[in-house]
C-alpha cells in the first residue's frame, strides 16, 4: 500500500479549528485550545456579560470571523467612558482592539496623530461603508460656529454627521453622549445636546451611565457580534437587557428601606450595619442601572455597597435631579 | 424630568422573594423540556445572573433539588468544567471553574446532551489527520501474497 | 528657504482635545526645525459656569467629571476647599483612604501613560515583529525579576501581533510612523515592551479595586465633604455578593493590601525597569549622531508643587510627602515657598486666550479670585487649517503665572522639588537611576530637564508612592484596630451650621501636577468656583508679555525629520501627559462683575 509520504506532522497542531486570522478564535486555535474549549471559553465570556444563556455558539462564530470596524469619537467629554471601557473583564480591551473588532479609530489610543490619524479614519470608514460601528462618547454643542468644539478644523456637529453617515448604527456611550450629560447641565452655557438629538435619522443605541460599567458596553457590543442584530430598547434607546430593572430593585440594603432604620449620617452605626441610604439623597429608585446586579470593576461593589447614595448617572438630567443629597419626593417612583 | 418613573417590585420577604425565583427558574425548566421534546431545539438557563440579584433563587437550594442522575462528566482544558446530568433526564447541571478552581458560572443546560459534551467536527478532523500522520510514519507489515497490495482510504471531507 | 506651518490636530494618545501648530524652518535636507509653537486646546464645557448656584456638598461630582482619566483628584480638591470654606476637620481615616485613593491613582494613571499613551512614540509596533524571542528572554531577565520572561511567552506576543498584523485591520495601529529613523529600539526592545503594553491592561483593571472598595466605583468613585462615605462594616460586607454591612471589611481591607502589593510589583518589575531602558538607549543614540533625548524637550526650568499626601492631616504642610514650594531656574539648591493665600503670586492670563476681562483689560493678569471671564471665541470659523496664533488668541486654556513666571508641574516638578527638599529615597532613586542610564549627576541634576528626564521622573515618583502607601495603609489597620472607625465628621453636614458668607480653597498634587479649586459660599450656595488645573500651567497660550507654557518652549529647536510624521513633537508633548479636558472647563459668558476676595489661609 501506498500513503502520502509528505505529511508534515509539525504542520499539523494537534489541536485547534478553523478560523480567520487575526480572530479571537485563531488566537485561540494558535494556542493550542481545541473547539471545545474555544466555545466553553465563550459560554463563560457571555455570562460574565450577563447576556443571554446560549449565546456562547453565537459568540464563537463571530469571534472566529472577520473583525467588524468601529469608529470611536469623542466630543465634549472627560475619558471616563474611555477609562470605564478599558477596565473590562471578559471581552477585554485588548480582544476588542486586536481581536474581536478592528477599532479603526480611537484617539486616546491611536499610534499616528493628526493628519495621518484623520487619514486612518477616512479610509476604514470608506472600506467598511454601511457596516462599521460608530461609537461616540461626550455631548455635541449644537451650534456649528460657535467655537465650542473643533477638532482638525471642524466643529463638533459636522464631524459627528460625517462619521455617522455611513455607519451601520451608532452607539452613545456615558450619559453626554445619549442625553446631554455634564455640558447639558442647567445652564447648559454651550448649548450641548446629546448624540440622537444630531442624527434623528440614525438607528441610535444609548448606554448611558457616568460612565457606564464597563461590561455594559462591551456586553452590547458582544450582542451585536454573535447576533449581528441590537437587543431590545426602551423608550429611552437603552438595552433592556441591562437597564431594564432599577437601582433600587435590586439593592441589598432594600429592605430597611421599607422597614427602616434607615442610614441618617455617613458613618454611623446604621451606616456600618449597611443600612438604606434614601434619606442621604439615593436615587436608586429612579435610576435604571445594572449596578446593584453586575456591580462595578469585576462585580466588587457598587456605590451604595460602598457607602454613598446613587446619583442616578444613568438617568438624563441626573444632574438637576433635586440634588445629590435632596431625599426623592413621594409619587416620583413606585414602590 | 425625562426619566421614567421606575416601576418597583411590591415589597415582600427576601426568602418569599427568593422561593419565588426558584420556583420561576424550574418553571422555565419545565418550558424548555417541553419545547426540547415537541421540537429537538435545546435550552440554557444561566444561574449568575441569579447569583448577581439581591434576592435570587438559592443556588445550593436548587442544586439540590435537581439532584443527580445517571451521568457525571469532567471537561477539561483551561479550567475544569463538571456536568451532571440531574435526576430530570434532559436536564443537565454545569459548573465551569477558573484556572485557579474558582467558580466562574453555573448554567443550566435542557437536552440531548450539553453542548460542550459533543465533540466538535473541527476536533475530530484534527484528530484525524493526526492519526494518518502517525499511521504514516510507522512501519508497515507487509501483506502476504493473497492480500491486495494497495488500499485507498477514504479522503477526509474538506 | 520656505517656511511650512506644522499642523497636528488632534494630538491622538492624550485625554482631551489639542491641537499643536509650529512655524517652521526648512533644514535642507528634508527636515525642518521648529522655531516658534502653539498649544491649543479647542473644546469647552463650561462646568464653573454650571455649578453656580448648587448645593457645595455637591461640588465635588460635578468637578470630579472635568477628567475620567484624572479621576478621584478633582473630586478631593474639591471637598477639601469646601471643607476649609466650612473649616471641618476630617478623620485621619480618612486622610488615609484618600492618600491611598490619591495614590493608587498616580500609579495607574503613570503605567497607562507610559504604555498606552507614550509607549508608541519610542516603541515600533512592527519593528517588534522580527525579534528573536529567546534573545528577548535574556533581555528581560536582565533587567528584571518578572515572573513573565520565558521565551515561549515573548514568542506567544510575538504571535498576537503578527496575526494581527496580518489580518490587515491594524485598526490603532494603522498609519503609525512604522519604520521612522528616529525609532531606537532593537526588535527586541520592541517587543519587550509590547508585552507590557497588553499586561498593563490587565493590570489596570486590577487594581483600579481599590477605589472601587472606597469610592463604589472606577471610574469617578465617590468621596464626601467631611471625609469619606465609605462607613467601615460593623457586620458582614465585603465585596461581591452581600447581604449586610459594607464593602469595607476586614477581608476587603486585606484584599486593598493585596492590591497594594501587586501594584508595586508592577512598578518595581516592569515600569521602572523599562523606563532606565528606554532612557539608556534614547541617550545613547546622542553618541551616535542622532538626537540625545535627555538633552532637549525641557519646559521653562521652573517647577511648582502645592504638596500632597500629609501623614496626618491635610491643614498641616510638613507633614506633606510632596512638599510645597517653587525651585527657579533649575537651582536645586533653593526651594521657594508658596503662600497660597497671596493674590500677588498667582495670576491668569487671557491675552492669547478667548476670553475676554470685564472689569480688566485683557492683557490683565488677574487672580482665581477675580476670575470675572467672558468667553470670547476670536478663531476662524470651523473649517480652517491654519489658527492664527501670533497676535491673536488661540486657546480656550488661559495662562497661569506664579509670581509672572510660567512654571511647569507634574512628576518632574515633584521630583524635583522631593530631591531639592532632601527626601531621602528620591534622592537615592534619581542618583541610582542616573548611574544606570549614564547621566552624569551634578547638582542642577542637568539631564533630568528634558524629555526624558520628565518620563524618568514620573516612574520614580511611582516607586516613592507606591512605597509610601505600604505606610498610609498600615496606618489605616492600626487606627481601626484601636477601635477608631470613623471616617466621616458631620458636624458641619447640615446647611444650617454654614456661615453665611465663606470661601475656600482647596488642592491636591494631581499625577499631572498642581490642582487647584477656589469656592465662594453665600447663602448656602456656590456663587464662584473657579479651578486651576495642572495641564493649564503646562499647556497654556503665551501670556500678556509673551512668555511661552511649557510645552511651546518645550518644542522650540526640535528638528522634525518627516515633515508628515512629527514623531518627535510628539514625544515631547506626551511626555508632560496632557490632560486637556482638564486645561478647560470653565466659561462666563455673562461677564458679570464678581466679587473679589482674598483666599482662606491655610
Amino acid at each position: 500500500m501506498t500513503l502520502s509520504p509528505t505529511i508534515d506532522r509539525a504542520a499539523i497542531a494537534p489541536t485547534g479549528f478553523d478560523a480567520e486570522p487575526g480572530s479571537v478564535g485563531e488566537r485561540l486555535a494558535g494556542l493550542g485550545v481545541s473547539r471545545r474549549g474555544f466555545l466553553r471559553f465563550c459560554t463563560t465570556l457571555a455570562s460574565s456579560l450577563a447576556l443571554e444563556a446560549g449565546m456562547g455558539p453565537q459568540l464563537a462564530h463571530a469571534l472566529t470571523t472577520a473583525r467588524p470596524s468601529i469608529v470611536y469619537m469623542s466630543f465634549q467629554e472627560c475619558t471616563g467612558c474611555l477609562e470605564s471601557l478599558v477596565n473590562s473583564y471578559g471581552v477585554t480591551i485588548e480582544t476588542l482592539i486586536l481581536q474581536a473588532f478592528s477599532i479603526d479609530y480611537l484617539e486616546t489610543l491611536q499610534a499616528a496623530a493628526g493628519a495621518r490619524a484623520e487619514a486612518a479614519r477616512e479610509a476604514a470608514m470608506a472600506a467598511n461603508a454601511g457596516k462599521y460601528v460608530l461609537v461616540v462618547d461626550g455631548s455635541i454643542p449644537k451650534n456649528a460656529n460657535s467655537g465650542f468644539f473643533v477638532s482638525a478644523g471642524e466643529s463638533a456637529v459636522e464631524r459627528l454627521k460625517h462619521a455617522a453617515d455611513r455607519a451601520a448604527f451608532v452607539v452613545a456611550v456615558g450619559t453626554c453622549a445619549a442625553y446631554g450629560g455634564l455640558a447639558h447641565a442647567r445652564p447648559n452655557p454651550t448649548g450641548a445636546v446629546a448624540v440622537s438629538d444630531i442624527l434623528p435619522n440614525k438607528t441610535v443605541i444609548n448606554v448611558p451611565g457616568c460612565p457606564p460599567i464597563a461590561e455594559v458596553v462591551t456586553g452590547v457590543l458582544a450582542y451585536w457580534l454573535a447576533k449581528k442584530t441590537l437587543p431590545a430598547l426602551d423608550s429611552l434607546k437603552r438595552p433592556t437587557l441591562y437597564y431594564g430593572h432599577t437601582v433600587h430593585s435590586e439593592c441589598y440594603r432594600e429592605e430597611t428601606f421599607e422597614d427602616g432604620p434607615r442610614t441618617k449620617s455617613f458613618g454611623d452605626a446604621r451606616a456600618r450595619a449597611g443600612h438604606c441610604l434614601f434619606d442621604l439623597g439615593c436615587k436608586g429608585p429612579v435610576t435604571h442601572n445594572a449596578c446593584s446586579t453586575l456591580r462595578w470593576n469585576q462585580g466588587t461593589s457598587f456605590p451604595i455597597q460602598s457607602g454613598h447614595g446613587c446619583i442616578g448617572c444613568a438617568e438624563p438630567d441626573f444632574w438637576d435631579m433635586g440634588g445629590l443629597y435632596a431625599r426623592l419626593p413621594p409619587g416620583s417612583f413606585d414602590d | 424630568m425625562r426619566h421614567e418613573l421606575a416601576i418597583g417590585r411590591l415589597r415582600v420577604d427576601s426568602a418569599e422573594e427568593a422561593a419565588r425565583s426558584e420556583q420561576a427558574i424550574l418553571a422555565e425548566i419545565e418550558r424548555l423540556l417541553a419545547r426540547f421534546l415537541a421540537t429537538g431545539e435545546p435550552g440554557a438557563i444561566d444561574l449568575r445572573h441569579e447569583s448577581r440579584r439581591r434576592a435570587g433563587a438559592d443556588p445550593a437550594r436548587l442544586i439540590e433539588r435537581l439532584g443527580s442522575g445517571e451521568v457525571t462528566a469532567t471537561i477539561g482544558g483551561f479550567g475544569r468544567v463538571e456536568v451532571v446530568e440531574t435526576t430530570y433526564a434532559g436536564v443537565w447541571l454545569l459548573s465551569y471553574f477558573d484556572a485557579a478552581g474558582e467558580l466562574e458560572t453555573r448554567q443550566i443546560e435542557i437536552g440531548a446532551v450539553p453542548s460542550l459534551i459533543a465533540a466538535q467536527r473541527d476536533d475530530a478532523r484534527r484528530g484525524l489527520l493526526r492519526l494518518r500522520a502517525e499511521l504514516a510514519t510507522e512501519p508497515e507489515i507487509r501483506p502476504t501474497a493473497d492480500r491486495p497490495t494497495t488500499t485507498r482510504l477514504e479522503g477526509a471531507d474538506a | 528657504m520656505a517656511a511650512r506651518t506644522l499642523v497636528i490636530d488632534p494630538v491622538t494618545r492624550i485625554e482631551g482635545h489639542l491641537r499643536i501648530q509650529a512655524d517652521t524652518v526648512a533644514n535642507g535636507d528634508g527636515s525642518v526645525t521648529i522655531s516658534r509653537a502653539s498649544s491649543s486646546s479647542t473644546m469647552v464645557r463650561g462646568i464653573e459656569i454650571i455649578m453656580k448656584g448648587r448645593d457645595p456638598r455637591e461640588a465635588w461630582a460635578f468637578a470630579q467629571r472635568i477628567c475620567g482619566v484624572c479621576t478621584v483628584v478633582h473630586g478631593v480638591t474639591s471637598v477639601r476647599a469646601v471643607e476649609d470654606a466650612f473649616g471641618i476637620v476630617v478623620p485621619q481615616n480618612a486622610e488615609m483612604i484618600r492618600n491611598l485613593m490619591i495614590g493608587s491613582q498616580y500609579l495607574h494613571d503613570h503605567v497607562m501613560h507610559f504604555y498606552l499613551l507614550h509607549a508608541l512614540d519610542w516603541v515600533d509596533v512592527v519593528a517588534a515583529l522580527s525579534a528573536d524571542p529567546a534573545k528577548t528572554s535574556a533581555l528581560q531577565k536582565s533587567i528584571s525579576s518578572t515572573a513573565n520572561n520565558s521565551a515561549a511567552y515573548f514568542a506567544s506576543v510575538k504571535t498576537r501581533l503578527s496575526d494581527f498584523v496580518a489580518s490587515g485591520q491594524l485598526g490603532i495601529f494603522a498609519k503609525g510612523y512604522w519604520g521612522h529613523p528616529a525609532y531606537e529600539l532593537s526588535p527586541e526592545q520592541n517587543l519587550l515592551m509590547m508585552a507590557h503594553y497588553f499586561e498593563c491592561l490587565a493590570w489596570a483593571r486590577g487594581i483600579v479595586k481599590l477605589h472601587t472598595i472606597f469610592g463604589g466605583k472606577d471610574p469617578h468613585p465617590n468621596v464626601v465633604v467631611g471625609g469619606m462615605p465609605c462607613a467601615i462594616s460593623s457586620q458582614g460586607g465585603g465585596t461581591g455578593h452581600i447581604e449586610t454591612g459594607t464593602a469595607v471589611n476586614g477581608t476587603s481591607l486585606a484584599a486593598v493590601g493585596k492590591l497594594i502589593d501587586e501594584m508595586r510589583r508592577f512598578v518595581d518589575e516592569v515600569y521602572l525597569p523599562d523606563m532606565i531602558l528606554l532612557a539608556q538607549v534614547y541617550t545613547a543614540a546622542g553618541k551616535a549622531g542622532r538626537t540625545d533625548w535627555s538633552k532637549i524637550g525641557e519646559g521653562v526650568g521652573n517647577y511648582l508643587c502645592y504638596g500632597e499626601f500629609p501623614a496626618t492631616a491635610i491643614r498641616d504642610p510638613s507633614s506633606y510627602l510632596i512638599p510645597r514650594g517653587v525651585v527657579l531656574g533649575r537651582d536645586l539648591s533653593k526651594v521657594h515657598p508658596i503662600d497660597v493665600s497671596a493674590p500677588g503670586e498667582f495670576q491668569e492670563f487671557v491675552a492669547h486666550a478667548w476670553y475676554d476681562y470685564k472689569t480688566a483689560t485683557k492683557t490683565t493678569g488677574l487672580h482665581p479670585w477675580s476670575g470675572e471671564t467672558s468667553l470670547n471665541y476670536t478663531g476662524p470659523a470651523p473649517g480652517y487649517t491654519v489658527l492664527p496664533d501670533h497676535a491673536e488668541s488661540y486657546s480656550w486654556i488661559k495662562s497661569p503665572r506664579w509670581k509672572g513666571k510660567a512654571m511647569e508641574v507634574g512628576p518632574l516638578a515633584h521630583v524635583v522639588v522631593m530631591y531639592a527638599s532632601g527626601h531621602a529615597a528620591t534622592r537615592t532613586l534619581v542618583q541610582q537611576a542616573f548611574a544606570a542610564i549614564g547621566w552624569p549627576l551634578d547638582a542642577g541634576l542637568t539631564r533630568i530637564h528634558s524629555t526624558l528626564g520628565r518620563n524618568l521622573a514620573r516612574a520614580i515618583e511611582s516607586k516613592v508612592i507606591g512605597d509610601a502607601m505600604v505606610g498610609w495603609y498600615q496606618r489605616l489597620l492600626a487606627n481601626i484596630a484601636k477601635g477608631d472607625v470613623s471616617v466621616f465628621n458631620g458636624a458641619k453636614w447640615d446647611p444650617a451650621t454654614w456661615p453665611a458668607h465663606a470661601k475656600g480653597f482647596g488642592f491636591t498634587e494631581a499625577p499631572r501636577g498642581a490642582l487647584g479649586h477656589w469656592i465662594v459660599v453665600d447663602a448656602k450656595k456656590i456663587t464662584n468656583y473657579q479651578c486651576v488645573v495642572a495641564s493649564q500651567w503646562n499647556a497654556g497660550p503665551r501670556d500678556t508679555a509673551g512668555v511661552e507654557g511649557p510645552y511651546e518652549a518645550g518644542l522650540r529647536g526640535h528638528r522634525v525629520a518627516k515633515f508628515d510624521q512629527p514623531i518627535e513633537v510628539l514625544r515631547t508633548i506626551h511626555s508632560f501627559d496632557p490632560c486637556i479636558g482638564c486645561a478647560v472647563h470653565l466659561t462666563d459668558p455673562d461677564g458679570e462683575a464678581s466679587v473679589v476676595v482674598e483666599m482662606a489661609q491655610l
